[in-house]
């Protein structure tokens, strides 16, 4: 099993140091600004360990793998989180199944198919109950995440509206600013652009974004 | 219920980390669609690899920190990207993507996931359902290993069998060929003396000299008496000279001597009976019929042939 140290530094450079006799690797970010280390499991080995039946290489796989594909069935499959949670479920019990027929190539891609098939399966099910509810009492059954989406949406849809209308309203020095400072760009970029001091960079992004948010009202944050 | 893009940290050190965040969350779609209000739609879609313009490997590794504040600002700028990078990383991202903060209820449920597998492990059925697993796998394996045996030793069985009766059949057609080699041999045809050049009805060359009709079977008619120019001695000569003349009858069958149309008819049809007699004679020579009563036979023949056509020469309707 190969280990390493591995330094992620703020140029860019990428430091790998021989770090024997663990069964880890580790890694150093920089994560909002502040330098900080976590131990990475050599997943390979972990994936072998498992495939051979041991549990606690699988435990450490769930443990490792669990956040990824809860954020993959919510959001790349759009599952409600608690349905997602009980798919999750599922999945590592097939994967823990399945382990020891796994082809060789990458663990994620793997699981993540296996979520992918899972996903599907819980939404046609889930479709099912929806019409065989339907045939039985007549009626539509309340759907709590269909209602959640569809407010979502309407949501996104009036804050869309009356962002584009305070925009419109919003004074075009100030406007130009804020889209600026909306592209992701520093407050020294949009002066040296705009060819403006940065003091008025600064009080023009500040009253814009003050403008917004009292023309936004209670959407504002 | 907020404007997200209000949000953005002042201090651009700290967007990148801001909006992975948001990236992870499911508050993406509305950043989006407040990014798209604000800058509209670009004149020139990028894809989402043109877009990162070779820093991709860095972003799945260690995230959109990597990136020069351009390339973050093209993101921004056409916003539909952001759901498309937020599915890349999840599929291809590094352990980096792992280390983003969760909400409380995505930790949560994390938690109670790693919890439930935790305690189906401890309470063996799982395992159970892994030894089950093994020993169904390891009873397929030698129900395979058992069929490719079987399979392999009932196709060497079947191969010699194959191979025996392969050699057999050579053996046999081997044999066949010879025997069909040595019959060729024997059905091989007979010598036939060359033909002498041109008597009877094959000495037709001179007929094209001849004008009218009655002048060309006369001729035909002195060539049906060349027959008694050579006796002869014996039996086979008897059919060798029979078998010459009907040659003659053939060549006039196939290619009409030129006469005018009833003549020509006319001729055709007599020539297919002399034929016939001819045959009949040599059908009766060959089958033993004594020799001197098929010679005067065949002289009759040729004499009824030629007076035949004599008689025919000197018709009145050839005159004309």
């Amino acid at each position: 099993m190969s280990c390493s140290i591995t330094i992620l530094v703020l140029s860019g450079t990428c430091f790998q140091l021989p770090f024997p006799r663990t069964g880890a690797d580790f890694s150093l970010f920089n994560y909002d600004g502040i330098m900080t280390a976590r131990l990475e499991p050599d997943v390979d080995s972990l994936v072998e360990q498992a495939a051979l039946g041991d549990a606690r290489s699988f435990d450490e796989l769930v443990e490792a793998f669990s956040l990824r594909l809860l954020r993959f069935l919510t959001l790349t499959r759009g599952l409600p989180l608690h349905r997602a949670e009980d798919v999750a479920q599922e999945v590592w019990i097939k994967v823990w199944k399945a382990l020891p027929r796994r082809k060789p190539g990458p663990f994620l891609g793997w699981l993540l198919t296996i979520a992918r098939n899972a996903a599907t399966d819980d939404q046609k099910s889930a479709y099912h109950r929806l019409v065989r509810q339907d045939t039985e009492e007549g009626i539509l059954p309340h759907v709590a995440s269909g209602e959640t989406q569809q407010s979502h949406e309407s949501d996104v849809a009036l804050v869309s509206e009356r962002l584009a209308a305070c925009l419109e309203k919003l004074d075009l020095e100030r406007k130009q600013v804020i889209e600026r400072f909306a592209a992701g760009e520093s407050q020294d970029d949009i002066a040296q652009m705009l060819l403006i001091p940065l003091g008025t960079v600064k009080s023009r992004l500040s009253r814009g974004r003050q403008d917004l948010k009292v023309c936004l009202g209670d959407l504002a944050p | 219920m907020t404007a997200l893009f209000l949000d953005m940290p002042e201090d651009r050190n700290h967007l990148p980390v801001w909006l992975e965040c948001v990236v992870l969350s499911p508050d993406l779609p509305r950043l989006v669609t407040e990014l798209k209000v604000i800058h509209g739609v670009p004149a020139h879609q990028l894809s989402l690899m043109d877009a990162m313009f070779g820093y991709s490997q860095t972003v799945l590794e260690s995230g959109l920190v990597s990136l020069p504040p351009p390339v973050l600002s093209r993101l921004l700028r056409q916003p539909d990207l952001l759901p498309k990078l937020r599915d890349w990383v999840l599929e291809s991202g590094g352990s980096y993507w792992d280390s983003i903060e969760a909400t409380d209820a995505l930790s949560s449920s994390t938690q109670r996931i790693v919890e439930h597998v935790r305690k189906s492990m401890a309470s063996k059925t799982l395992m159970a359902d892994r030894r089950r697993s093994l020993t169904k796998g390891v009873l397929l394996f030698l129900a395979m290993a058992a069929s490719v045996a079987i399979f392999l030793v009932w196709h060497r069985y079947e191969v010699n069998k194959i191979s025996q009766i392969l050699a057999k059949t050579y053996e046999d057609n081997e044999q066949l060929r010879l025997d069909n080699d040595l019959l060729k041999q024997r059905l091989a045809p007979v010598p036939v003396p060359p033909l002498a050049p041109g008597w009877g009805f094959a000495r037709r060359e001179d007929l094209a000299t001849l004008e009218g009709d009655d002048a060309k079977l006369t001729k035909l008619s002195g060539l049906a008496l060349e027959w008694g120019k050579k006796q002869p001695q014996n039996s086979l000569e008897l059919a060798k000279r029979l078998l010459e003349f009907r040659q003659g009858c053939s060549g006039l069958l196939l290619n009409p001597p030129p006469l005018t149309k009833p003549q020509q008819v006319w001729f055709a049809a007599r020539c297919g009976d002399w034929a016939s007699s001819i045959e009949q004679q040599l059908h009766a020579l060959e089958s033993g019929a004594d020799f001197r009563k098929a010679l005067e036979n065949a002289n009759s023949l040729f004499v009824s042939i030629a007076k035949e056509l004599t008689d025919r020469a000197k018709a009145p309707s050839n005159s004309g």
